[in-house]
């Protein structure tokens, strides 16, 4: 019997990258900006889509993506604020893939969309290594996870084009220093804008939503 | 913390191959994984192992891994460096960060080998 040696050299994420390569085509096509909103588990994404669409929805039509493993319950907080939401349960999955973004991007009219935000499933580590397609990443990162996080999990924010320090008001009673954090992304050669934020009392929230819509509309 | 997944995909993707190359089954299989990635190759060779003796993997399956670091040069002081913690992407001699970087994110099959599927393998 022989062996034959076959020489691939084709990408492991080969399936991810055809379903990003779709979707962007999709986004370019339907002048979509795309946000992939990326963080630990329990750092305050929800909270900063809720605060931060009373500033986008009056300037741009937007639609939100949430992924959790179970429930709806991020949906249902963000329901009723002027954007469609769409909960992805990915059962298990450690992160949102691009072809399940392209399985919920069919229920939207995405023709009447400026803006999607995808909030990912909370996990540092994997959503890092699979894009959808999005113009944007952003990380999240509260005061309370530490100010270490930054060097722990370098991939996902040397890839972060914005890093939002959230639950800056409790930054007295965790010990976060947040000139440590500055100088873990710049040694990560990163050059991400860094907002400063208290999504629950909405502090900074205007910042960080002034950014973004300038990003939409420069590339609109 | 998705390896298994991963693992799945690449077998899906050599079966294909192995299809339409005539190869009844799979001998061994390079792939080459970059450390920025967060792709643990301990993990992939578990998943490799727990998939083997299962189409298209041989029972005696071999996986070779291949992990690379990311080259730098540094802008700067014309320094060429290996990345070796991803969380300093600075120049070791003169701190700069104004640096080229090449490679480290690497994820693909380079390539496999596999056993020809005879005519007779083909009746059974």
């Amino acid at each position: 019997m022989t062996v034959k040696k076959i020489d691939l050299n084709t990408s492991i994420l080969a399936n991810n990258e055809m379903w990003a390569k779709r979707n962007r085509e999709l986004f370019d096509a339907e002048g979509i900006f795309a946000v992939n909103l990326m963080s630990s588990p329990g750092s305050g994404k929800t909270t900063i889509l809720e605060k931060s669409l009373d500033y986008l929805t009056p300037q741009l039509k937007l639609g939100i993506i949430v992924g959790d493993i179970a429930t709806t319950e991020d949906a249902n907080r963000l329901k009723g604020q002027g954007a469609p939401v769409v909960q992805i349960n990915t059962h298990g999955a450690c992160h949102l893939d691009a072809q399940m973004i392209s399985g919920a991007l069919s229920s939207f009219n995405l023709k009447e969309l400026d803006l999607l935000i995808v909030e990912n499933v909370g996990n540092l580590v994997c959503p890092a290594d699979f894009s959808f397609g999005e113009d944007l990443k952003v990380a999240v990162l509260s005061t309370p996870e530490g100010n270490d996080k930054v060097r722990k999990y370098p991939e996902m924010f040397r890839k972060s084009h914005a890093v939002l320090i959230n639950k800056i008001d409790l930054i007295s009673f965790v010990d976060f220093d947040l000139n440590r954090v500055e100088e873990d992304l710049k040694n990560l050669g990163s050059r991400a804008e860094i907002f400063p934020m208290a999504a629950k009392t909405g502090q900074g929230v205007d910042v960080w939503c002034q950014w973004l819509i300038r990003q939409v509309r420069k590339t609109g | 913390m998705h390896e298994t997944a991963l693992m799945y995909d690449i077998l899906r993707t050599l079966e294909a191959s192995a299809e339409e190359n005539n190869i009844e089954e799979i001998t061994e299989l390079k792939l080459v994984i970059g450390s920025l990635s967060s792709i643990l190759p301990d993990a992939l060779r578990f998943a490799f192992d727990s998939f083997k003796g299962s189409p298209p993997l041989a029972k005696d399956a071999v996986l070779e891994i291949e992990e690379r670091k990311p080259e730098a040069l540094c802008k700067s002081c014309g320094c060429s460096f290996t990345i070796e913690d991803p969380w300093k992407f600075f120049c070791p001699q003169c701190g700069g960060a104004d640096i080229k970087i090449d490679g480290g994110e690497e994820l693909y099959i380079e390539y496999y080998k596999g056993r020809e599927r005879t005519v007779d393998s083909k009746e059974n």
